[in-house]
């Protein structure tokens, strides 16, 4: 789904960063830092955490960069990293505490007549992906944000097709569930 | 709801990082390369160098003190102290360094990492 010049702009940087110019990696953590944030933040549901995760992610890609080989996009490459550090953190963090008390954390109420702003309509969002398995909520990012095919989603998580398939249609029923529970007629306003 | 606007609604809950996010990275990435230049390469150094004292002093300790045939042999024992001592004084000094040097290797890649400490 990506296009042909995103893919020659990565191999671009990455030359570039090879030779030691650490701005090309700069502009490399520029293009993907919202996506893999968004990415993490499916799987570990805070976003200062997400964040910390991410730094440690970049820094990983730096040095291990001499292993891609370009037989993928770097994307694929790249969230793949995102995803298995997220999910080893996730591990890390089940040994010392309650995940579902973390991930089912109140959100700051927020009234319906303020829905229309634009702020508030991404908090909306955000505690309804929240709501839902961290595996949907990150299928569906890695589909519709990330723009990555079945076969790239599979090689990224690990999943069979199938079950990205089936996960993606679930994911995308039960945020349909979950936004009508959380704004009920509002929905139709939401975008 | 329909196809698209789960897109658009997907493609809203992107979440955007910090400001100085990309130079935190880029610096933390810059001071771990720099660890690597000056704590990496002198363990490597120190270690091939203790090594070959070990060989060079289990050499000595065989020739002056080992075989029959040794420099040592029959005549005065009195240097076998300070030969020895001379050496294993310089291996334990090696081996400080050493381990000193793993500390400030550990100490700074703890910093690197440490997301709220200054690099």
């Amino acid at each position: 789904m990506k296009d042909r010049s995103s893919n020659d702009i990565d191999k671009n940087l990455i030359g570039k960063i090879k030779e030691g110019d650490t701005n090309a990696f700069g502009q490399l953590v520029e293009k993907y830092k919202d996506v893999s944030l968004s990415l993490v933040f499916s799987i570990l549901k805070d976003e200062r955490l997400a964040e910390d995760v991410l730094q440690e992610v970049f820094i990983k890609v730096y040095e291990k960069l001499h292993q891609f080989k370009n037989k993928s996009t770097f994307s694929t490459w790249l969230y793949r990293i995102v995803v298995n550090s997220s999910y080893n953190e996730l591990k890390k963090m089940k040994r010392f505490s309650n995940m579902d008390d973390i991930a089912r954390r109140p959100e700051q109420i927020i009234e319906k007549e303020d829905f229309l702003k634009e702020e508030n309509q991404k908090r909306f969002i955000h505690m309804a992906l929240n709501a839902m398995q961290n595996d949907e909520a990150l299928i569906l990012r890695l589909f519709y944000l990330s723009e990555m095919s079945i076969r790239e989603i599979s090689k990224i998580t690990n999943f069979s097709k199938s079950k990205v398939k089936v996960c993606l249609h679930r994911g995308r029923s039960n945020l349909d569930f979950q936004l009508r529970q959380l704004l009920g007629d509002e929905l139709k306003y939401l975008l | 709801m329909n196809e698209k606007k789960i897109k658009e609604v997907i493609q809203k809950s992107k979440l955007e990082t910090s400001s100085g996010f990309v130079d935190t990275v880029v610096q933390k990435v810059a001071a771990r390369q720099e660890v690597k230049r000056t704590v990496v390469w002198p363990f490597g150094i120190t270690f091939i160098g203790l090594s070959a004292l070990m060989l060079f002093q289990s050499y000595l300790l065989y020739m002056f003190f080992g075989s029959a045939t040794s420099v040592l042999n029959g005549q005065s024992s009195s240097l076998k102290v300070p030969i020895f001592l001379l050496f294993s004084i310089l291996f334990l000094l090696g081996l400080n360094y050493v381990i000193r040097l793993k500390k400030a290797h550990q100490q700074m890649n703890h910093k690197t990492y440490n997301p709220d400490s200054p690099i």
